[in-house]
């Protein structure tokens, strides 16, 4: 499996090998986008490829789209048009609309990838979502114990009825 | 953006770590209902580290807090940003406060960059005035008064946003002295001391501060303008001629750079069906320009809004109001002596842009422009509940210790609202 990145890039290639043992070639400005790769590259070079042992390979697939995505953005053509704010934004959003447990590899990856404006990303759609849910609710979904003695649970039980939203 | 659902099951093994990432994306109102999840949460507002991370420490928009009594702030009414749904803000901590201190109702409310000034009086008279930041439960006890005939009729906080103190002014009235003194607070100096005097202004008068100038009302129905700034504050009259006869009470605002006042008189207009236990009030709401250090009347928006009474026998002419700046309405709100929700009147009009020719819709469109809210959009509403102000949440709003010091003469567990002896304040010089 070969990830194409930007083709009229004369630059070096990085080869990243997934927990699958797939391998993927991408420029070298798409892995930087990662924080961890650029810092692994700086210190390896380009020659060895780099095993990335607890990302699989469809979620590395959908990490290296969006930083190739993002590569891109940073470029200058002059033969097209920038591509505008809204449009990544929009791109973005799309890219965030996917279910749940793949989110969930994403946010994990990203964080260890150190992908600081996917963390931001996903991150924010996480928070969009647990936004509208009452107390009760989120402590089921991310699995938080409840830990208030009864007092508090009392005197805490009037601001959860009244929630302010 | 899309928002992913979260009700797959995965979520459960989130590490800590990133869950610290998402937190702080929350919008500042959605803290409200986190600090319930569980206790690390519960003391999110109070955590340094979140509030340096958090990307939206203020909320987009200002909520407007409704309150009259003391006990109104268990669940304090609120208008949700976008003005369509009545919340409860439960502001328990500060229900506590007055309670300790003996007072059931609330004479004067005012808001600036996250903090909330609410004052009571209590018997004897003693303005009971606490500041205090809704998010973080902090909340401040200001030195007393000290002049205990003076009733309050009025504060205004300001925040200086880049050094966090504040200010605030107290509006005082002394009745059978006919007295009427502007304090000022200073959360720097923590005192209070006199900053002006009014002479001979109207009866039931409030003011409006625009930059250091202090604008009321005189006797003789002239904008008066009071310089703060200097050691000795100077008076400036405003022959603007606006008013056109004595109104029983005022109550201004500035917005830029205008004013706006709105004055309550009981009204000449004949009933349309005569119905005799029904009385009017009418309103009027004027505007102001303060182009320079002069005053000058650019127009006079006329509006007027009925409030219907039921007289019963000896009930006088009782009626509450209140008028407000939200998010570029004018808002005013009036109620009559009855608890019937029936007897309140709720208008808005947008603040026309500086400048147009515009006036203020006349008597008879004012009930079809003018957008007419439903009181009592839901049950949680107090329809007593009439001192209105425009609350923005800031995370960040520092409310100091307590300098003057107040201790709790009993730990306030367990709650009793109904017995104030369960709290007691006491002042610690």
């Amino acid at each position: 499996m070969h990830f194409q990145g930007s083709p009229n890039m004369a630059e070096k290639r990085v080869k990243l090998i997934s927990s699958d043992n797939d391998e993927f070639e991408v420029d070298e400005a798409v892995a930087f986008e990662s924080e961890t790769l650029r810092n692994m590259i700086q210190d390896t070079g380009t020659n060895v490829p780099i095993s990335i042992p607890n990302v699989s390979s469809d979620i590395l697939a959908k990490v290296l789209e969006y930083c190739s995505y993002h590569a891109e953005t940073m470029e200058t053509h002059d033969d097209k048009p920038p591509i505008t704010d809204a449009q990544i934004r929009e791109w973005d959003a799309d890219f965030v609309d996917v279910h749940p447990a793949t989110l969930y590899s994403l946010i994990l990856a990203a964080n260890y990838l150190n992908i600081k404006n996917l963390l931001d990303l996903i991150c924010q759609a996480v928070a969009n979502n647990i936004r509208g849910k009452t107390a009760v609710e989120i402590r089921k979904i991310l699995h938080i114990q409840d830990d208030f003695t009864y007092e508090e649970e009392m005197e805490i039980r009037r601001e959860t009825k009244w929630a302010f939203d | 953006m899309a928002s992913p659902s979260l009700d797959s099951d995965v979520w459960q093994h989130i590490p800590p770590e990133i869950l610290e990432h998402v937190v702080p994306r929350l919008p500042v109102e959605a803290i409200f209902r986190l600090r319930s999840v569980c206790k690390k949460w519960h003391q999110l507002p109070f955590s340094v580290s979140f509030r340096r991370s958090c990307v939206h420490p203020t909320s987009q928009s200002p909520f407007l807090v409704a309150m009259r009594y003391v006990d109104d702030l268990r669940l304090t009414p609120v208008l949700s940003s976008n003005g369509t749904k009545w919340l409860s803000l439960d502001l328990t901590f500060l229900h506590r406060v007055f309670v300790a201190t003996m007072c059931d109702r609330i004479n004067a409310v005012s808001s600036d960059g996250g903090l909330l000034c609410v004052c009571a009086l209590n018997r004897p008279i003693r303005n009971v005035i606490v500041v205090c930041n809704p998010l973080t439960k902090k909340w401040k006890l200001l030195p007393d008064l000290k002049e205990h005939k003076l009733v309050a009729r009025q504060v205004a906080i300001r925040v200086d946003k880049a050094s966090r103190d504040f200010k605030v002014y107290v509006l005082g009235e002394d009745l059978p002295l006919r007295r009427r003194v502007v304090y000022l607070y200073e959360s720097r100096s923590d005192l209070f001391k006199p900053l002006l005097e009014l002479i001979n202004c109207a009866a039931h008068v409030c003011g409006a501060f625009w930059g250091d100038t202090f604008y009321t009302i005189s006797r003789d129905l002239e904008v008066v303008g009071y310089d703060v700034a200097g050691p000795g504050s100077t008076m400036t009259l405003l022959r603007t001629g606006i008013f056109m006869h004595q109104a029983d009470r005022y109550k201004m605002l500035t917005y830029d750079d205008r004013l706006f006042c709105a004055t309550s008189e009981q009204g000449t207009q004949n009933l349309q069906n005569e119905i005799t236990n029904c009385g009017v009030v009418e309103f009027r709401i004027y505007e102001l320009k303060l182009p320079t250090r002069e005053c000058i009347r650019v127009e006079v928006g006329l509006l007027c809004l009925f409030v219907y009474f039921n007289v019963y026998q000896n009930t006088n002419f009782r009626y509450d109001w209140d008028f407000v700046e939200h998010q570029k309405l004018l808002i005013l709100v009036a109620r009559s002596g009855g608890d019937d929700p029936q007897n309140i009147r709720w208008l808005e009009v947008p603040i026309p842009p500086p400048g147009s020719s515009h006036r203020f819709p006349p008597l008879s469109d004012a009930f079809s422009t003018a957008r007419e809210v439903q009181w009592r959009p839901n049950d949680k509403f107090g329809s007593r509940s009439l001192l209105l102000t425009s609350l923005d949440l800031d995370l960040n709003a520092v409310v100091p210790e307590n300098l003057v010091g107040v201790h709790f003469l009993t730990e306030p567990q367990p709650f009793d609202p109904s017995d104030p002896r369960t709290y007691r304040l006491r002042y610690v010089q």
